[in-house]
């Protein structure tokens, strides 16, 4: 079944509303921090599956709620550790989340568009 | 007894390889799971998703292991995490699907078309062999010339196919072809006119039209002769005369076997004029098939990658 336009499934909406608070706590965060504030803030016993978790910021970021860029390679070397891909909220998003439920997004974004 | 200790030993070698390894091969499981769905991915979007499950597996056991935790539960949450979001994976490549399926199918109409003409010659090398086999099959004609004759005649085609390419190759087959037609529309002539089964004057007078029509035709297709006879056009039965001539005025003496000694070469004449035909036209025969079943698998191809591409 085809979705509406604009409307976001219930992993997206709780990834949606997990970025806002970290961005909230520190600007850009990272794919294995939004699981684990998902599981935290919504006491999940797992972890969000890998698949649903990265095909959710793809959606996501495709829609305009979150933009995202590669992080500085040399960080990562000089932490010995693989390099992330950090994760920025919009003002869409942050327009949306929390204020909202997962169907009636398009209303909040067709509202706050007009109210523009 | 023995087998018993030796398993009970390996099973704990394995059990402590495991335990030791055991973060490692769950994190290279995952890996080559991602790495099997990705492939068909563009290298982008692929490495995008490898180098990021790559960080989230490093995040997530390191996190774990400052919580605490032991390796064996970290492997569950891993395991947990993989198992649950392996239809999202599947999704996740769906869409790229058509287009590499598309670039896949546009390529085997490219690799035909680049390979037509080893094709072709593989037709002529299929050609060669059914010839001989025939020939050694039958009892009849079994003489060392006629397979020496048979064989030479099918090598040429075969190397003429091969070296297509090269314009000197090319205006030989193409000569050739002309030889062996013009031989063709000479005997069909000779037929039409002495053999009682083209009787028929409906039946006459439409093979003695192709007779005159092939060779205007087998003469006006060709761009370099169009050129030598372009307002030459008296030059088109001057050619072609000797030839139909030559063969016709061959068959006849044949057929009414003036002298005997004429007869034999006559006999000659016409079995070497035969056999190019019959020879020459299997492999063209072959050559067209060959070359038909290319273009049109390689046109179903290009269409099919089109009804792919449509389809995304």
């Amino acid at each position: 079944m085809r979705r509406k336009s604009g409307a976001l499934t219930p992993i997206e909406y709780s990834i949606l509303n997990a970025a806002v608070n970290l961005y909230r706590q520190g600007g850009e965060f990272y794919g294995f921090q939004i699981a684990k504030e998902i599981e935290d803030r919504e006491g999940a016993r797992r972890l969000t599956g890998l698949g649903t978790l990265y095909r959710a910021l793809d959606r996501l970021q495709e829609q305009g709620f979150l933009s995202r860029r590669w992080e500085d390679p040399a960080i990562a070397a000089q932490e010995n550790r693989p390099r992330r891909r950090l994760y920025q909220v919009t003002g869409k998003a942050l327009s949306v989340a929390l204020t909202s439920t997962p169907s009636n997004i398009p209303l909040v974004l067709a509202l706050g568009e007009s109210s523009l | 007894m023995i087998a018993f200790l030796v398993s009970t030993v390996l099973a704990a070698i394995v059990g402590m390889f495991i335990r030791t390894h055991a973060l490692t091969i769950t994190k290279q499981i995952v890996m080559g799971w991602v790495w099997l769905y990705s492939a068909i991915a563009p290298k982008e979007d692929r490495d995008g998703r490898q180098a990021e499950v790559l960080s989230h597996l490093h995040e997530l056991i390191n996190n774990h292991q400052k919580a605490g935790y032991a390796p064996g539960e970290i492997v569950v949450r891993i395991l947990e995490s993989w198992v649950m979001g392996m239809v999202d994976d599947v999704a996740w490549c769906i869409p790229f699907v058509p287009g590499v399926l598309a670039d896949r199918v546009k390529g085997w109409g490219d690799n035909l078309r680049h390979y037509r003409i080893p094709a072709a010659m593989i037709a002529g090398v299929a050609t060669l062999g059914l010839m001989n086999y025939s020939f050694f099959s039958s009892p009849n004609n079994q003489s060392f010339g006629t397979w020496l004759f048979a064989n030479t005649i099918g090598i040429a085609i075969t190397v003429l196919l091969w070296k297509y390419n090269h314009p000197l190759a090319r205006r030989i087959f193409q000569a050739w072809i002309g030889i062996a037609m013009a031989g063709g529309v000479a005997v069909m002539g000779w037929m039409t006119i002495h053999y009682q089964l083209y009787a028929g004057m409906t039946f006459k007078i439409l093979m003695l039209a192709m007779v005159a029509v092939l060779p205007a035709i087998i003469v006006v297709d060709k761009s370099w002769r169009q050129r030598l006879f372009r307002g030459r056009w008296w030059l088109i039965p001057i050619c072609w005369a000797p030839i139909i001539a030559g063969a016709l005025a061959g068959s006849l003496l044949i057929a009414h076997s003036i002298k005997p000694l004429l007869e034999m070469w006559a006999a000659m004449a016409l079995l070497v004029v035969g056999m190019l035909i019959v020879y020459g036209l299997i492999a063209l025969a072959a050559y067209v098939l060959c070359w038909l079943g290319i273009r049109g698998s390689e046109g179903g191809l290009r269409l099919v990658a089109a009804g792919i591409r449509h389809l995304r």
